[in-house]
This record gives C-alpha cells, sequence and structure tokens, in this order.
C-alpha cells in the first residue's frame, strides 16, 4: 500500500486531507507540529513507502503586536512549521528516491505575500515554505520528486480575518478547496508541476497586494 | 538621494563586505553609524576607516546576532551614547555552503534560521520603540535573489532568506501606521568575504560569465539598492524586495 506522512494531522485541515487520501487507498501517518526532528525522522523511517508528503505542521498560532512575540513564541512558529518542513524533507527524500519519485506538497498561507499585521513570527515561519518549494523542487527533480505550495488561507492568517470574508468570488474559503487542491496536485494533474505555488483564497491576494 | 543628518544607523554584519559598504555610504550621508558584527577587529576597522576618512561618524557594536538578550542590552546602550536608532540595516549572514539537502544537520540549519531570521527579529524587536517614539524608521532587510529562484543547492540559506521575505511583508502592513518602513533587497552574487568562501575566485569569475553585463556587482551597486529605501523620497515605499539579481544570459526575463 502506498503511504501519505502529513504532518499535525489531527487538526481539521489535516484530518480532511487524510480522509479525502484514505479513500483513494493511500494509507496515513502523522507526527505532531512539535520540531522535534529526531522523532519526525523516526515517524518516517517506520512508514515505509512514502509516495506522498504533505507538510502540513502549524503551531496554535494568536495575533501578537511584534513587541510582545518573545524568543519561545518565535521559536515555537518557526521549529513547527520550517524545521518540521525542512526535516521531514530530509527523511522522505531517500524513501522517495529509492521507489523512483514522489511528491512534496508544502501548506503554507498568503500572509507572506500580502503582509499580516499581527503576525511576523506566522508570516515568517510560512514564507520560509516558498522558499523551500522554489529550492527543492531544483535540487529533488532528478529524483523524479515534485514539489509545490498550497496557500491555504481557512483557518490562521485568512483573508476573513483580515476583513475578507467576502473573496472576491463571494464565500469564504472551505477546507474542501484546499482538499480537492491537494487531491489534484497528488493525482496526475499535479505530474508535470513543480515549483509552483497555488493560493487558494477566492481570489483575495490579488485585490490590490 | 536625500541627507541623512541627524538620523542613527544600526547595520548588523558591518564589518563584513557589504555590510561595511553600507556602512560607508550611511555615514557619508550624515548619519551616525553603529557598526555592528560578531568580529570585533572587523566592526573597529571599518568604524576607524569611516572616522580617519573624516567620512563621517561611526562606533563599534560587538555581539552575536543571535542571542537576543545581548541584542537588546548593546542597543540601549547605542541609544544612550547617540540617540534613537531610526535605522536598521538587517545584513548579518552565513553562507550555505551549497550544502546539499542530505548533509544539512540540524546545527547547520539552526544556525543558519537563528542568525538571518532570529537576528533579524530580534535586532527589529530592539529598535522598533525607538522607531515608534520618534514616529520614524527605516529598515531595510537582506535576502538573496535566491529566496525568488531557488537554487539546486543551500534550501536551509534560501528558506531563512524566504523567511525574511514574509517578516518584511508582515511587519510592513503593522508599522505602516507609525511612518516606518520595512524593505528587503536581494543581491545576486557579489564577491565578499561570504562568496568567496563559497564559489572561490574561479567559482566568481565563472558566474560572472553567465550573467547579461559579464560582471558581478560591486557592494558599492549592492548599497545603492539600501540607500533607495533611506531616501526621504522612498517614504510610500513598504513591504517590497528590490531583486537586484542580474539576468542570466540564457534567461528570457
Ligand atoms: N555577497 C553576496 O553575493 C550576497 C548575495 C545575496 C545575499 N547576501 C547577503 O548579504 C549579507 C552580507 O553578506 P556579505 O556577502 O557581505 O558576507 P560577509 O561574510 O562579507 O559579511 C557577513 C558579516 O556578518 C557577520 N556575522 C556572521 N555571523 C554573525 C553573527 N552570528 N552575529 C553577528 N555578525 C555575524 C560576519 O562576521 C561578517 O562580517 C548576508 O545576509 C548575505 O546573506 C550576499
Amino acid at each position: 500500500m502506498t503511504s501519505v506522512f502529513i504532518t499535525d494531522a489531527d487538526k481539521p485541515m489535516g484530518k480532511a486531507i487524510a480522509k479525502r487520501l484514505q479513500s483513494e487507498g493511500y494509507e496515513v501517518f502523522t507526527h505532531p507540529a512539535n520540531g522535534d526532528a529526531a522523532s519526525l525522522k523516526e515517524a518516517i523511517k517506520t512508514a515505509g513507502a512514502i509516495a506522498l508528503l504533505i507538510n502540513n505542521a502549524e503551531p496554535v498560532f494568536e495575533r501578537l503586536v511584534f513587541e510582545e512575540i518573545d524568543e519561545i513564541t518565535f521559536a515555537n512558529m518557526m521549529n513547527g512549521v520550517a524545521r518540521m518542513a525542512f526535516f521531514a524533507v530530509q527523511a522522505v527524500h531517500p524513501v522517495m528516491t529509492k521507489n523512483g519519485g514522489g511528491k512534496i506538497i508544502n501548506i503554507a498561507s498568503s500572509a507572506p505575500v500580502r503582509g499580516m499585521a499581527g503576525g511576523a513570527h506566522f508570516t515568517a515561519a510560512k514564507g520560509s515554505l516558498y522558499s523551500f518549494t522554489r529550492s527543492w523542487a531544483q535540487e529533488l527533480a532528478p529524483d523524479n520528486i515534485r514539489v509545490n505550495l498550497v496557500a491555504a488561507d481557512v483557518t490562521t492568517g485568512t483573508a476573513a480575518e483580515d476583513g475578507g470574508s467576502e473573496t472576491p468570488l463571494g464565500r469564504p474559503v472551505k477546507i474542501d478547496d484546499i482538499v480537492e487542491t491537494v487531491a489534484f496536485l497528488a493525482g496526475e494533474g499535479g505530474d508535470m508541476i513543480s515549483g509552483q505555488e497555488i493560493i487558494v483564497d477566492g481570489g483575495f491576494t490579488r485585490v490590490g497586494f | 538621494m536625500s541627507d541623512l543628518g541627524g538620523q542613527i544607523a544600526l547595520i548588523t554584519g558591518a564589518g563584513g563586505t557589504l555590510g561595511s559598504s553600507h556602512a560607508r555610504a550611511i555615514a557619508a550621508k550624515g548619519a551616525h553609524v553603529i557598526v555592528h558584527d560578531i568580529d570585533e577587529g572587523a566592526a573597529q576597522s571599518v568604524v576607524e576607516n569611516i572616522l580617519e576618512g573624516a567620512q563621517g561618524s561611526a562606533s563599534p557594536m560587538v555581539c552575536d546576532i543571535t542571542n537576543g538578550s545581548a541584542v537588546k542590552a548593546e542597543v540601549s546602550k547605542a541609544v544612550n551614547d547617540h540617540g534613537e536608532i531610526t535605522i536598521l540595516i538587517n545584513n548579518a549572514g552565513i553562507t550555505g555552503n551549497n550544502a546539499l539537502l542530505k548533509d544539512i544537520d540540524e546545527a547547520f540549519f539552526d544556525r543558519m534560521f537563528d542568525i538571518h531570521v532570529k537576528g533579524a527579529f530580534f535586532a527589529i524587536q530592539s529598535v522598533i520603540g525607538g522607531m515608534k517614539s520618534v514616529g520614524r524608521g527605516r529598515i531595510v532587510n537582506t535576502i538573496s535573489g535566491r529566496a525568488h529562484s531557488g537554487a539546486v543547492s543551500g534550501s536551509h540559506y534560501n528558506g531563512a532568506k524566504g523567511a525574511i521575505v514574509g517578516l518584511t511583508r508582515a511587519l510592513a502592513t503593522e508599522f505602516a501606521p507609525f511612518g516606518i518602513t520595512v524593505n528587503a533587497i536581494a543581491p545576486g552574487v557579489t564577491p565578499s568575504g561570504m562568496t568567496r568562501a563559497r564559489l572561490g575566485e574561479d567559482g566568481l569569475a565563472a558566474r560572472a560569465k553567465q550573467l547579461v553585463s559579464d560582471r558581478l556587482p560591486t557592494p558599492e551597486e549592492i548599497t545603492s539598492g539600501v540607500m533607495f529605501f533611506l531616501a526621504e523620497e522612498a517614504a510610500i515605499v513598504t513591504g517590497r524586495v528590490l531583486n537586484m539579481q542580474q539576468p542570466r544570459k540564457a534567461e528570457v526575463v
């Protein structure tokens, strides 16, 4: 059976993605967003033939005035997002290479594109995923691994929070919208897509940013 | 370009190639420059160089940029001596050394993110109260063309620079009501301490041949990007990255 490894799959978004991929025959493995690279690598080792990695880890996020983000809050966010994604990819790389290839999807937010008051730590952490995506797409292409990013503006850092519940398309983004985009990239439609960003925001980010 | 007289500028990693070029240019425009570096000798010699040429006023600051409490303590000393800092250039950095994903251990990853992201984050925190009290401020972060283009190696470096792009956009939004702009420059390969270590002289020469200009930039040419963001006339420019990576000959755009 092919495996999908979804970091932090116990929250609503991760759960919904897991459910959809299970229905397509994947066996789902996960690890919490705690930044612990050693236990993450161990979990990936036991997951077997991972064909798809979804970097979905996102620590609980609270909007804070910049001056109030202390070193611990900053570190938790950076480690939970950037460090988790980095070492998950490092660990799945040899697994995917051995199996002839694979796909990696980084779940981000539109915040690094449009800016976000009160979310400096969150936006920095998600910003790393944009550049990781562009880099890994190049470095891992020879091993037949595709790397893309889906900006999911459903929960934290959403357009809705910034007064955009009325997206240009007239309704907020739903978790299902993200699930569909992920399923598309995971399927044959995503076979020749790599190094790309899809911002699922109902068109909000294109409005004046 | 407007005069920076009366302003106090802090430049991190200013003992290095690009930072020292920024320091000289900003001092020449009349600001007092705080030349920060972890390398005391390097910071001292840049200060002496500015003072000797009578090209402005400068003083050293020595600490590890990853040590948030040391940065805060050093900044409050400097503010006591010179006044509120209204210009911050986040420039300190280390090379990703073209490392492959499989070879980047936890220590190298953490060092990379600590120096670039945590360093910039808490340097900004240490000056932001002063900038808000004065009602003006210019923050210029240093990313890299690699944050946009990606690269076949050094993904920890590229990702750290991408985090700074996010930080730049977030803070531009947050600080705009206070008259503070936050922007970034994205230099392309420029001969420097860092790039000589990574590419060597031969590698630098080979890189130059790939570019439409057939040459690499000078540090002063990169500094011109910083000076643009500092100009009075650039008050409305915020949350932007000036990409100074030169096009390659084979590129269509
Ligand atoms: N030169 C290039 O081609 C190039 C291209 C893109 C981006 N950059 C960026 O420009 C900035 C300056 O780099 P440079 O090319 O002048 O390199 P450099 O090595 O000459 O200068 C970097 C300086 O940062 C200092 N530094 C390193 N770690 C530090 C720490 N922990 N605390 C305090 N200071 C520390 C070093 O001592 C050094 O003086 C870096 O952020 C780099 O990533 C450079």
